[in-house]
């Protein structure tokens, strides 16, 4: 009971301290019943999950004012303990707290966990550095030995997504890392950030052994390709496996030119109405009179008739 | 003679006593493997932001299959509720199995769906889809709905997988509540995959008999007022707390729910979809899964989530439950004999040697051994053979041990996700558990065992599956396929 009771009554004195004026390191007034708030550790834990929420929500001064909230009801020092942890949930929320306090100078005892063996540290650390620095903050790549699982990958593109674009001076040296995820999440900046100088690179990378950085190297060169690139798609094609036809096919709807004509039209014959149906597509969208093919083939066989109204359908409602 | 029979008895008495040692072996080692599962799963959760995935480009796409099948009354509201839950790339298939009622009409006039010409690539077969349906209106451009010829829920799942067009599927029945963060939680296995492939995933099943459902959305969660609902309420949480997630730990998971999983759709074709020869379609389909991935020498993994993602109504009388757990054993029995080569096969790992068996042994035989169990313990009961003394022991020891099982499912419902939060609804559940053994769980041993009866009859049928609707009087569905 009393532990609610602290609780309801942080939660209506947070409500009123946000609009406090901290700007020149005015100390906030912490109310008795608060005061022995970190050495409460149901309670401490429950303050400092209201504040992160409550910092998620916020920009400006009211956010600035949660992580002088943090620091002044003396929570920052829990934070730094689950840092130093041997648990590794501890020490990854532990680093997710003081990342998302803005406490800037735990950088370097959080930079070393970048490359941990824990999957949740090294993510809650990578997280941190881009929090800290934003794009430099990825220079992590450079050493990182470990593997990025797609859910990684997200969160940190994520995290980039708000900020001003910066320099990829190191993306060559990413995209040749020997971390097979490290090379994805690179060719992925590339695309996203259209880094059209790693074209070479990312072309390169067709051919890399693993079918997971092939396939993005495909969607890549989609955003960052030049009119050769879907021919150099059109000549992987022979030998790709069934995932990789299937990306070079999404990447050819959006990169198809009159030059891969033949190509499709060989692939409408294909025998798999799934391949036909996307080569298909491609022709109408990207060939000239390419619906009058489609119309064409359509007198030959039904399954070119039921094609060709599919994509008059979609055409017709996009 | 009288020597032999006593030998007789002996030898079975003997055998049950060990099988019975043995599946408490198993219920305490389920137990240990639930929890720490549980335990790891929130803590790698604790600090989760699943937001970011809501509408992030680089989320993985979704197909959610909902067969549905004269399902007018609730239809709309269904399908709205799904529309709106927070994921972006999105596609919700609706197939109308060929319904009897207005359930398409209703969906036409409401989503002011049009007939397109549609190209189906029947990668599975199937029965034929008459008409796809989609809509201008940019509010429900994710929806898609496939009228077909009628041919059993499984039948409308593969042409669900046929029409769909993204990278995983989540197939759910029409009638389940899903919470708002229900995908993107169910996704985020799939993201974490490694070297290992995950195939499937499946989420927590929970009882909205009594709940508060609001324009198809779940308000507030009460503890089912009939006594049947309830006893289900605390069946599921023990299943689904306890047994899956110690499964899931082991990776030795045989089941997800047709109510609610979610699957690689390349692998699920590649396997060829869901069997409609058997009405336990959901486990057949995993299993037959697990065993191609095996086959082909793939690394791959089933995951399980324990958040409440989805609530389905369960049956509250008698009759409708008998045929539910009557269809289960059939789909159970149906499901092992078709992959009985997994069976003790080291070939298999873990599914051959620990999970086959367990299900062989504890999940399918054990009506069967309990009813035996009950005709033993009365023929010896009327030839005075029984020692009284250890009888009451043993039973005073096994309802005890129950209890505590129930208990302990309770405890860990209340230390995790805590639904039923008034002290009242715990207490109720706690004095379902006390009356189980003496009511519940008797018949449900004896609808196994007409299961049994059925299934070698070749009994194919589905039953009549009557459906109150939330807050609504009942309405009937029959499922003849």
């Amino acid at each position: 009971m009393q532990e609610k009771q602290v609780q309801e009554f942080f939660d209506h004195w947070l409500s009123e301290a946000l609009f406090g004026d901290f700007s020149n390191g005015a100390a906030v007034e912490v109310p008795p019943m608060l005061q022995d708030l970190p050495h409460n550790r149901i309670a401490r834990q429950y303050a400092i999950n209201q504040l992160i929420n409550t910092r998620k929500n916020l920009t400006g001064v009211a956010a600035r004012n949660v992580v002088s909230l943090y620091e002044q009801l003396g929570l920052r020092d829990t934070s730094v303990r689950k840092l130093h942890s041997h648990v590794w949930y501890l020490r990854a929320k532990g680093i997710h707290e003081l990342y998302m306090m803005e406490q800037q100078d735990t950088k370097p005892l959080i930079q070393q966990y970048t490359n941990s063996q824990n999957e949740y540290v090294r993510l809650e650390a990578q997280t941190a550095m881009l929090s800290f620095e934003g794009f430099a903050g990825l220079h992590f790549l450079n050493t990182l030995t470990r593997p990025m699982n797609n859910w990684q990958q997200v969160k940190l593109l994520d995290q980039l997504l708000p900020l001003d674009p910066g320099h990829f001076e190191q993306l060559p040296q990413w995209l040749r890392s020997p971390v097979d995820s490290v090379v994805e999440f690179a060719l992925k900046l590339a695309e996203i950030y259209q880094q059209m100088q790693v074209k070479e690179e990312a072309t390169a990378c067709l051919q890399h052994p693993s079918l997971k950085v092939q396939v993005q190297a495909v969607k890549t060169l989609t955003r960052i390709g030049d009119e050769a690139s879907a021919a150099i798609l059109v000549a992987l094609y022979a030998t790709a496996g069934t995932q990789l036809r299937k990306a070079i096919l999404n990447a050819l709807e959006h990169i198809a030119s009159d030059q891969e004509r033949p190509f499709l039209e060989q692939e409408l014959e294909n025998g798999n109405p799934a391949v036909q149906l996307q080569a298909a597509r491609i022709v109408a969208n990207c060939c000239t009179n390419g619906m009058q093919l489609l119309q064409q083939k359509a007198q030959v066989a039904p399954v070119y008739d039921r094609i060709f109204l599919h994509i008059k359908s979609l055409r017709a409602r996009s | 003679m009288k020597e032999a029979a006593e030998i007789l008895i002996y030898l079975v008495v003997s055998g049950l006593f060990l099988y019975s040692v043995v599946l408490i072996f198993f219920y305490v080692f389920i137990g240990i493997n639930s929890i720490g599962e549980t335990r790891e799963y929130l803590h790698k959760n604790s600090f989760t932001d699943y937001r970011l995935l809501a509408a992030s480009p680089h989320a993985p796409t979704v197909s959610i299959l909902a067969p549905a099948y004269n399902e007018g009354a609730t239809i709309v509201e269904n399908v709205r509720s799904l529309l709106s839950l927070y994921y972006n790339k999105l596609e919700l298939v609706v197939i109308n199995d060929g319904s009897k009622d207005d359930s398409l009409q209703k969906l036409i006039d409401a989503y002011q769906l049009e007939k397109v010409d549609f190209f189906v690539n029947y990668q599975i077969p199937t029965q034929e889809v008459k008409a796809v349906y989609r809509t201008k209106h940019p509010a429900y451009n994710k929806l898609v709905v496939v009228d077909k010829v009628n041919g059993g829920k499984a039948d409308a799942l593969n042409v669900g997988i046929n029409i769909a067009s993204h990278d995983y599927i989540v197939c759910i029945d029409a009638d389940c509540i899903l919470e708002h963060d229900a995908i993107l939680k169910m996704v985020k296995p799939f993201m974490e995959e490694g070297e290992a492939r995950v195939i499937a995933s499946g989420g927590v099943i929970r009882i909205a008999n009594s709940c508060e459902v609001r324009n198809g959305r779940l308000v507030r969660v009460h503890l089912p007022e009939n006594y049947w609902a309830r006893m289900q309420a605390l069946e599921y949480i023990r299943a689904f707390l306890l047994g899956r997630m110690a499964w899931a730990r082991l990776d030795g998971l045989l089941l997800i729910s047709g109510a609610f999983g979610a699957f690689d759709r390349e692998i699920a074709i590649r396997c060829g979809g869901y069997n409609v020869n058997t009405v336990g379609e959901d486990m057949e389909l995993v299993v037959r899964m697990r065993r191609y991935m095996h086959e082909q020498g793939l690394p791959y993994k089933v995951t399980y989530i324990p958040d409440p993602l989805c609530w389905t109504e369960a049956p509250e009388t008698t009759k409708l439950l008998g045929r539910q757990r009557n269809r289960w054993t059939r789909g159970t029995i149906e499901t092992l004999k078709s992959h009985k080569i997994i069976f003790l096969n080291p070939r298999y790992d873990l599914l051959g040697i620990l999970s086959y068996p367990y299900w062989l042994f504890f999940e399918m035989l054990a009506p069967a051994i309990e009813f035996t169990g009950f005709i033993v313990f009365l023929v010896m009961a009327i030839t005075g053979l029984i020692n009284w003394h250890m009888f009451f022991a043993f039973l005073l020891f096994i309802l005890f041990f129950g209890y505590l099982n129930s208990i302990f499912a309770i405890y860990m419902e209340v230390y995790t996700y805590n639904q039923y939060r008034r002290k009242k609804e715990i207490r109720k559940l706690i004095l379902a558990a006390f009356s189980e053994p003496f009511l519940f769980h008797p018949f449900v041993v004896w609808s196994a065992i007409r299961g049994y009866f059925d299934y070698f009859r070749k009994k194919k049928s589905w039953g009549e599956m009557t459906r109150r609707g939330f807050g609504k009087p009942a309405e009937k569905a029959q499922q003849p396929g």
